[in-house]
């Protein structure tokens, strides 16, 4: 028992002491914030301004209409929008101006628009997101509007029928509340990124760590003053602690941002938009995300310490790396499907496998489809994987780390298993 | 006294080969033994068996009369330097020392204060901060010796110590080992090179191809192994000298030295004639003696040169 807290306490302390530690305490929520953020704060970047020619062939005032809307709305978008009288090659001349850039778009409404034909859009660049949509239902109402004018409606009775209607859209917590969900769900995509990551990061130390010892020999010298599972515990749990201890900068650096009063932080666009996610999250969240967290952890650091046994050289690693990896990648390629369909086969089938659960979970507890039983349950499967886990990996660690010279192969590995 | 070390019929076989055979020792404690063979002979093999590094298939360890598999405890007593070196490169030489220090025992003070006496007295002090990567090789291999010594154990065992040494630090080992046994402690190490040796045991247990070739104290050895060799030396050499050795030596192999004649008499003929002769000289020869073969001499003739070894360093699992 002491042996394994002198193995973990130089494990912490040189973990913590390397400037890596402290590069990667700053340099990751920065990245992972980019990531998570940076597509959005691009696109509002870009967005600004949209210059846009509307031809209108219908010769009822649908363009001027279809202006005024798209000028008038509150979109991401502004619109610039000047209207031309459709004569004979406008289009062509139009048309050549967009292609020079001189002008990001044009819309061409045709004659029979009202009875039913298609307008067209024609741009520079691929339009941004929402962009077609708003031009969609700018044109809409004003062809509604329109159509309902010709049946003879009066243009008050018009106002209050092409009122538009809003959604609000919002789930129910177990306690009966209305919560709105995608602050939750982007808070439990953003933990699983910040999860991928730590594992991976902490994962990878492990092997580094177990790597340095075989192949220096220094194992042999720790192994005549520790037993082999102790030794590989105490490793794991020195890399775990400074895992948790970058983990607590972070929350604790962000709890202090966002409860100063006036801070540099109020008022910032990033922060107005990050509280509500944490708010959302509630304390059973993230007691949950903190339990997979740990239990992902012991699973992943297994894996790599067992990979770090067996192989005869860092290069020689990278041969095992890939396999253990993979069930990481997988619910961080499968993310977008995962949050939009939590309920799906899908998810539920990866939230059951205790290599992706870890992951998994974050993201379906976020968007509000992981009942309790769930969550439960999922804790019982990990657990039992972490001991399973933990026990092979023990075994492969306490020859692996011993036997040098030639590459393991897998025979070989399953062979030491079934021995040790 | 008991042993500080016993191995009884201690075997160790790997799916291609057998690493050792059936060997058995016991090393005298206070003493200096070594382990002896060429490369492959199965001498770290034995060393790790004796570690319980590597589980040993058959046979009985004992060490400081404890099985180091039932009482890993016993370990704590024990320094041990493995064959190939290594440290935590990105550590600091004095954290390194006390991290191992720790380990056999030590409270952190201690090894820290032990630590920082043996850097000062391997002239290593002025580096007790520095990461163990910047320092020399020959620095690191003292700033590992000092981690195999530091909590004071009683049986010291090293895997070819003097390998990777430059002489200067070579002699700075041997006054190490020597010194360590001076403070009544036992120290075990393995080496291919038999001058080296010589010059420290007071046993030794040849090996090769994982048997016992030999062993016991080097005295008693090279008494048994001596063989009818003879040596005689002139301050100057008389004419008639190569003339009376042929005719009063019988069967013999004679060769001319420096300073006289090295004569190997036949088996189980006595000196005597050779020596009277000898005396009739004029000037008399300056010593005449028996020649004593070196460790190297009497293991060529037990098992031919195996210089070659039979296999290749491969996997210990």
């Amino acid at each position: 028992m002491r042996e394994l807290w002198i193995v973990l306490g130089r494990e912490f302390t040189e973990r913590v002491r390397s400037r890596s530690f402290l590069l990667s305490t700053i340099l990751t929520p920065v990245f992972l914030l980019l990531i998570a953020f940076g597509p959005q704060l691009l696109e509002h970047a870009h967005n600004g301004e949209l210059s846009l020619a509307i031809i209108d062939a219908t010769g009822s005032g649908l363009g001027e209409a279809t202006a005024a809307r798209l000028q008038a709305a509150g979109g991401d978008t502004h619109f610039t929008v000047a209207t031309v009288p459709a004569r004979a090659s406008v289009r062509d001349s139009v048309g050549a101006l967009v292609t020079a850039g001189g002008l990001d778009g044009y819309l061409y409404l045709p004659s029979n628009l009202l009875s039913g034909a298609s307008a067209e859009l024609r741009t520079h660049d691929s339009p941004p997101s929402g962009v077609e949509r708003q031009i969609t239902a700018a044109l809409s109402s004003s062809v509604q509007a329109e159509r309902l004018r010709a049946v003879g409606l009066a243009p008050q009775q018009l106002a209050s029928l092409l009122q538009p209607v809003g959604l609000d859209a919002a789930r129910l917590t177990s306690g009966g509340q209305a919560e709105h969900s995608e602050a939750a769900m982007v808070f439990g995509l953003v933990v699983t990124f910040f999860l991928y990551f730590l594992l991976l990061l902490y994962g990878t130390q492990v092997m580094h760590s177990v790597q340095e010892e075989k192949t220096n020999r220094i194992s042999e010298v720790l192994v005549s003053s520790i037993r082999a599972p102790q030794l590989m515990l105490g490793k794991v749990l020195g890399v775990g602690g400074a895992a948790l201890l970058q983990v607590a900068i972070w929350v604790a650096v962000g709890a202090a941002i966002l409860a100063y009063p006036g801070g540099p932080g109020r008022g910032s666009a990033t922060l107005a938009a990050v509280r509500p996610f944490v708010h959302a999250a509630g304390a059973g969240m993230l007691i949950a995300i903190l339990l997979y967290m740990l239990l992902g952890f012991f699973i992943y650091a297994s894996l790599f310490a067992a990979v770090g046994a067996a192989a005869a050289s860092t290069e020689d690693a990278q041969r095992f790396t890939f396999p253990v990896m993979m069930p990481l990648i997988l619910p961080i390629v499968l993310a977008g499907e995962i949050v939009t369909a939590p309920n799906d086969a899908l998810a539920v089938t990866l939230s059951w496998i205790p290599f992706t659960s870890p992951l998994v979970m974050p993201m379906r507890l976020g968007a509000g489809a992981a009942t309790d039983a769930e969550v439960a349950g999922t804790f019982a499967a990990l657990l039992v994987a972490v001991l399973v886990i933990a026990w092979i990996a023990g075994k492969i660690y306490r020859v692996g780390i011993l036997s040098t010279g030639k590459r393991a192969s897998l025979g070989d590995i399953a062979r030491w298993v079934r021995s040790a | 006294m008991e042993p500080a070390l016993l191995l009884e019929d201690v075997s160790k076989r790997y799916a291609d080969h057998v690493a050792v055979d059936d060997l058995s020792l016991s090393v005298p404690p206070g003493t200096i033994y070594g382990i002896l063979g060429p490369n492959g002979a199965g001498k770290s093999s034995t060393l790790r068996m004796a570690m319980n590094i590597i589980a040993r298939d058959s046979g009985r360890v004992l060490l400081l009369g404890r099985d180091p598999a039932v009482d890993p405890a016993v370990l704590h007593r024990v320094g041990y330097l493995p064959e190939e070196r290594g440290l935590y490169k990105k550590m600091r030489v004095l954290d390194v020392i006390v991290f191992f220090g720790r380990l056999k025992g030590m409270d952190a003070s201690t090894a820290r204060s032990e630590g920082e006496r043996w850097l000062a007295r391997m002239g290593l002090g002025d580096w007790r901060r520095s990461r163990v990567e910047t320092l020399s090789k020959g620095m690191q291999q003292k700033v590992q010796f000092i981690t195999t010594v530091i909590h004071r154990p009683e049986l010291l065992i090293l895997d070819e110590p003097a390998s990777g040494l430059d002489p200067v630090n070579q002699e700075v080992l041997k006054e190490t080992i020597l010194e360590a046994r001076d403070d009544g402690r036992t120290v075990v190490f393995s080496t291919h090179n038999m001058a080296e040796a010589e010059q420290l045991c007071e046993s030794v247990c040849i090996i090769a191809q994982g048997r016992k070739v030999l062993d016991g104290g080097l005295r008693e050895i090279r008494r048994e192994n001596r063989g009818n060799r003879w040596r005689v030396d002139f301050e100057a050499v008389p004419p008639e000298a190569e003339a009376v050795i042929s005719r009063t030596a019988g069967e013999a192999t004679v060769t001319r030295t420096e300073s006289g004649w090295e004569i190997g008499l036949a088996p189980g003929r006595e000196p005597h004639a050779l020596m009277a002769a000898l005396g009739q000289l004029e000037p008399l020869p300056l010593r005449f003696e028996r020649v004593e073969p070196t460790l190297h001499e009497i293991f060529v003739e037990r098992v031919g040169n195996a210089a070659n070894p039979r296999r290749r360093e491969v996997v210990h699992a």
